[in-house]
């Protein structure tokens, strides 16, 4: 557990000295300050829309954080060489990919904590009630959704450049978000092997939109049942612990040469 | 020797290109200064320069946020082959789908999406009329709307909806005057982007001349009242009732303030037509794809 948690610490310390997320964090505190200089006829307290374009912005910018941080760590390791010394140690690429995640994972879930925290702050200045119980379900589900897409990055980067892994974990996750929940509507139009495609896709890829609680929050809806977020966890941690063994089972036999790694 | 040169010549290049950078930023600030303010006035808006072209598909997500938002975050239904699997389970049970309307300040909301959604795409009429419904319906700002519907008219000169709706919203402040110029301008602009033939056009052409022949009629202009009134049942003969009205008109029995009556009722019916629900059911109901607002 040490192991994986210096491993996580390293991660962290990459992800500070590489200040991506400040930039994403400045980005979103000027469009929200943008947002709410627009003149909407003249009319006060009307603020649900910066809270809504923020939510997707956070939505937006913790995918794009969780991408480019998940699919750089494991090549990162192979074309800077300390792969070489990290192997060296009494660390098993189980635990290696396991620290990534968490490394990731927790700075990833912190920077979208912060995105929340800036909107609701903004919003809430200028007149708008947050409903506390229904935001904070919807920041943890939210934290499952970067899981599974971390998880996702590591399993394609554990045998592909970067790049690569970036484009594939992308169209992934974005499959997931917008076309999947839209299956079911398509089958009606498409039948026959199409439609069977689209739903074997439909039982295959993730569904990201049964975290997505951005409505309830902002229509003050109230808090979900337990049993249907606990429900929603649990899919959300078996989701992540399929594609983390996919990872291990890519990389637990990798074979690593030097001056074959410069690709990366 | 040769490398010393190298090595001078290299760290003249940072110093070269600030000079450059510089020299441009200058350069530009000076065409900027000289420029006439024909071209200076006929700038492009900020979203237009940021997002070129794909403007209109944002803008048509906003409208779609304004409608979204009206009916309290409930999705349109739509119609699914599979049924019941677990994660549609997951989502009945996290997205409401009670229908019902946002009323009070959250009503007020809805015009960010739609002001959002004109300044994206300010030449779709459709949004600037939604807008300026709501802000005279729901907001009460009649003058903010008819400000708005104004500047619509500066991006879309020809458009005759918009002098119909600013005419609509003068006979709601008793300006009849303004409203009858406006409801002028209409008709010298119909049918604009739309063909003459065009039902909606053809729609839009009888309301035009019912409108203006009620003014008429109150200014004591009745055969001018009469023309107008009778070009609507040439476009629909089956309006039977307006022939009554004319022979009455002809007979110089109906009182001059009863137009005024009349535009009124025809305005509030309008605008309750506006703000009804397509479909029949009670006030909570699934909100389908025919649910026609």
């Amino acid at each position: 557990m040490i192991r994986i948690l210096t491993l996580a610490r390293v991660v962290w310390l990459d992800v500070l000295r590489r200040k991506d997320f400040y930039i994403l964090l400045i980005l979103l505190a000027i469009l929200l300050v943008a947002l709410l200089s627009m003149n909407v006829f003249g009319l006060g307290g009307v603020t649900a829309y910066v809270a809504d374009i923020g939510l997707l912005l956070s939505w937006i910018f913790s995918w794009v954080l969780a991408i480019s941080i998940g699919c750089r760590l494991l090549p990162q390791e192979e074309s800077r060489g300390t792969i070489f010394s990290l192997l060296a140690k009494p660390v098993r690429r189980s635990e290696l990919i396991v620290g990534k995640w968490l490394g990731a994972w927790s700075v990833v879930s912190v920077a979208t904590a912060m995105f929340y925290v800036l909107v609701f702050g903004v919003t809430m200045l200028k007149g708008w009630t947050l409903p506390i119980g229904v935001a904070l379900e919807a920041i943890v589900l939210h934290g499952m959704v970067i899981a599974i897409i971390i998880a996702a990055a590591l399993m394609f980067s554990a045998r592909l450049n970067s790049d690569a892994a970036a484009t594939l974990t992308g169209a992934l996750t974005a499959t997931s978000f917008l076309l999947v929940p839209r299956i079911p509507e398509f089958v009606a139009e498409a039948g026959g092997v199409r439609g069977g495609l689209m739903l074997f896709l439909y039982n295959l890829l993730p569904h990201f939109e049964i975290f997505d609680l951005r409505m309830r929050v902002l229509h003050n809806y109230g808090t979900i049942s337990l049993t249907t977020f606990l429900m929603i966890t649990a899919y959300g941690l078996l989701v992540t612990a399929i594609f983390l063994a996919l990872a291990w089972v890519a990389y637990r036999s990798k074979h690593f040469a030097r001056g074959s790694l410069s690709g990366y | 020797m040769s490398g010393i040169r190298c090595q001078g010549s290299k760290k003249l290049v940072p110093w070269m290109v600030i000079l450059m950078v510089g020299g441009a930023f200058a350069l530009s600030c000076q065409i900027q200064a000289r420029m006439p303010t024909l071209y200076r006035s006929n700038q492009r808006s900020a979203g237009e320069v940021l997002l070129g072209e794909s403007r209109l598909g944002v803008s048509g997500y906003f409208y779609e946020m304004a409608d979204l938002y009206f009916h309290c975050g409930v999705r349109h239904e739509h119609e699914e082959a599979i049924h019941g699997t677990w994660f549609q389970q997951r989502l009945s049970e996290l997205r409401p789908n009670v229908h019902r309307h946002a009323a009070g300040k959250a009503s007020r909301e809805i015009l960010a999406w739609l002001r959002l959604a004109t300044a994206m795409n300010p030449h779709n009429v459709d949004f600037v009329l939604v807008a300026a419904f709501w802000l005279h319906h729901e907001v009460g700002e009649i003058d903010i709307a008819q400000q708005m519907l104004k500047d619509a008219q500066v991006a879309n000169p020809f458009q005759y909806e918009i002098q119909l709706e600013r005419a609509r919203l003068y006979l709601y402040r008793g300006r009849v005057a303004d409203a009858r110029s406006c409801l002028d301008a209409a008709l010298a602009f119909w049918p604009s982007h739309l063909a003459a033939t065009d039902e909606d056009a053809r729609m839009d052409r009888a309301r035009l001349l019912l409108y203006r022949s009620l003014i008429l009629e109150v200014d004591g202009e009745r055969e001018q009242a009469i023309v107008g009134l009778r070009e609507i049942l040439r476009m629909f003969p089956e309006r039977t009732s307006l022939l009554e009205r004319i022979e009455t008109l002809e007979r110089g029995d109906e009182p001059a303030l009863l137009g005024a009556a009349v535009w009124n009722n025809l305005l509030q019916s309008e605008d309750e037509r506006s703000m009804l629900c397509g479909s029949v059911e009670a006030d909570e109901h699934i909100h389908g794809e025919h649910c026609n607002h």
